[in-house]
């Protein structure tokens, strides 16, 4: 697998998300809702060696793609991992509508941003029951706001892997991989909380290789089945595994963090939301002690 | 032998619908092997792509055609009792999203067919399978607080700004607005902390919404006495996430509970409750699960309602605990069409 960033910077902070605080997700919300406090801080993070941010369609990351590509310095330097689908954005939307609305609206889409001919082909693949076709076409048009980028990885939100993962429909995990890796020429990554038997899913598919982003830290936090059992899933020959919730949702230390994950060899790039400049300062210094 | 696994069939493949079906189908002891949806989208790509899914178009065919050793209910609400009489009627236990019904009185012949034929039955009142909440209820229990002087819950997600689309916002479907949808849960907390309620006043506000209220406050007396109140609205803002909260004063200390903490504090130290501030967070409280699909409530709720299957028994929370949450709604809206005047749980 081609070499990815060393540090991904996370979303949820920029797009004022914090799964322990609502109170400190809104605050950071209504920080990065000033676009130059957004350019500063990822002009910052550049300077000081994070040149790759993981992000989902949410719709501040428009804004933050404009940032990069009208910027002299990050439009030639910065790499984005897309983050597929941006799920709450679905999950209000099917609430309201239905899903089968939903997907024919997204369709739609395609209409303004990508192409009449992508549209007319993803409604004719969606009522001739060409359920894979109707994936691909629905990647496409997540896609489209990615399209000036340079890109690192692809990654399908964990929202959709487990509940694929839940319901046996496993074989959509090749559809993604393989329609990423041919399409956008860069590796197609599952995001999951069930790091064990996504891989064991992924084994008896005959996968040898994978790229996984999930919670991982010492303490536990958001890892299931146990620590103890993913321990040894990434100890696996062809994991690529990039960590998240490294710090507990602040619970541990940054120093014993990442010392921690040093400890894994498999551990070649981590994703870490950072919104303070000294957040920054400390985080890459430790990164870069700690994760070779 | 390898002891066969439970065959669960899912009515209604909405979100919840599809969250229960992934947890059920990946569970060690139980399997989906049909969905009942009228829609076929999402049912017929589900079955594309895991062909082991049958799809029907009612559960009367579904029941005709398959084996099935449990019900997931996760239709539209007007239809939960007509789908429940129907699990009850063929002997089949039923998981039923919460809430009950659109009123007690369309659920009245469900609790009537129960005591006929009580089979395993259970309502979706997932909170109490929060950890903060499980927790929270074991403080109350060991008495360490002392008399419970009084108790006050909100609940606000930012979900509604302007009028709703879809069968939620129908009241003639959803029975009601966010007093029904949300603020049911945690009427279902106080329930569990606390026993009956006996009597309400209420007071409810549509703004954005038509027939039905987008928040709603209702004070409440409970049989044992206790005195409290609960606030809940779905038009609030900066809440991404359904966010409950519930403060307890007793004669000892303070108790607060929220979805991912325990804030506790006593004067005099009970059992193994210290003296002083206990704080537990969400990494405190946290512990892994099978799999985790939507949050680890509704893999415990999903995993005792295996086990009531299993073990022939009885669940928590019940559709009878359900009964009386949906009694408590109804009372609230009456009160609220008097202008908050009291109104005593039938």
């Amino acid at each position: 697998m081609k070499k990815l960033d060393k540090i991904l910077l996370g979303h949820n902070p920029l797009f004022g998300v914090d799964h322990l605080s609502q109170a400190q997700g809104n605050a950071k919300d209504q920080k990065f809702e000033n676009k130059n406090a957004l350019t500063d801080i990822l002009r910052y993070a550049h300077s000081k060696g994070v040149k790759a941010m993981m992000m989902s369609t949410h719709p501040r990351a428009q804004v933050i793609l404009d940032i990069i590509e009208k910027d002299p310095v990050l439009k030639d330097d910065f790499t984005v991992y897309p983050l597929l689908p941006y799920v709450v954005k679905y999950v209000r939307a099917s609430n309201e509508k239905g899903m089968f609305n939903v997907v024919k609206d997204l369709l739609g889409q395609a209409g303004t941003g990508g192409s009449l001919s992508m549209f007319m082909s993803g409604l004719s693949s969606l009522v001739g029951g060409n359920l894979y076709k109707t994936i691909k076409i629905l990647i496409d048009i997540e896609m489209l706001p990615f399209k000036n980028h340079k890109l690192g990885a692809v990654f399908m939100h964990d929202g959709l892997v487990d509940l694929a993962l839940g319901l046996g429909c496993d074989e959509a995990f090749d559809v993604f991989r393989d329609h990423i890796e041919k399409k956008y020429s860069v590796p197609g990554g599952l995001i999951t909380k069930n790091v064990p038997m996504l891989v064991d899913t992924l084994d008896a598919r005959g996968w040898e290789e994978y790229l996984i982003m999930a919670a991982f830290n010492k303490t536990g936090f958001y890892i299931n089945p146990s620590l103890e059992l993913t321990e040894k899933t990434l100890k696996k020959p062809g994991m690529n595994f990039i960590p998240m919730s490294t710090l507990a949702a602040g619970a541990i230390p940054p120093q014993e963090a990442f010392e921690y994950i040093g400890q894994f060899p498999e551990v070649k790039s981590v994703v870490v939301g950072m919104s303070k400049k000294s957040h920054i300062d400390q985080t890459v210094d430790l990164i870069n002690q700690n994760i070779r | 032998m390898k002891q066969e696994k439970l065959k669960i069939g899912i009515i209604g493949l909405g979100r919840m619908g599809l969250v229960h079906a992934a947890i059920f189908n990946s569970l060690p002891e139980s399997e989906v092997v049909a969905v009942v949806d009228p829609a076929l989208f999402p049912a017929k790509p589900l079955q594309m792509m895991n062909p082991k899914i049958k799809v029907f178009k009612s559960i009367d065919k579904m029941l005709k055609k398959m084996h099935i050793d449990g019900v997931l209910i996760a239709s539209p609400v007007g239809f939960h009792i007509e789908n429940a009489l129907e699990c009850v009627r063929n002997n089949i236990p039923f998981l039923m999203e919460k809430p009950l019904a659109l009123n007690a009185e369309q659920a009245q012949p469900l609790i009537d067919e129960l005591k006929k034929n009580p089979v395993p039955n259970m309502i979706g009142y997932m909170a109490r399978n929060i950890d903060s909440f499980q927790e929270g209820k074991k403080i109350i229990d060991s008495g360490a607080l002392g008399k419970i002087i009084n108790v006050k819950g909100t609940v606000y997600v930012s979900q509604l700004f302007k009028q709703g689309k879809g069968w939620r916002y129908d009241p003639k479907i959803s029975g009601g607005g966010v007093l029904e949808s949300q603020g049911s849960h945690l009427l279902d907390l106080l329930y569990w902390y606390f026993g009956p309620v006996k009597k309400v006043n209420a007071d409810i506000l549509s703004v954005y919404s038509k027939g039905i209220e987008d928040f709603s406050h209702v004070v409440m007396d409970f049989e044992s006495g206790l005195k409290g109140w609960i606030d809940a609205s779905w038009s609030v803002r900066f809440k991404r996430k359904m966010e409950l909260k519930i403060d307890i004063l007793g004669e000892n200390g303070n108790l607060a509970i929220s979805d991912d903490s325990v804030d506790l504090f006593l004067d005099s130290p009970v059992g193994d409750y210290k003296k002083g501030k206990t704080y537990l967070s969400a990494n405190e409280l946290f512990s892994g699960v099978h799999i985790d699909i939507s949050g680890a409530k509704f893999t415990y709720q999903d995993q005792e309602f295996i086990r009531a299957i299993m073990e022939k028994d009885s669940t928590s929370p019940s559709i009878h605990d359900g009964f009386h949450i949906q009694k408590i709604v109804d009372s609230c809206y009456e009160s609220a069409s008097n202008d908050g005047a009291p109104v005593f749980i039938k």
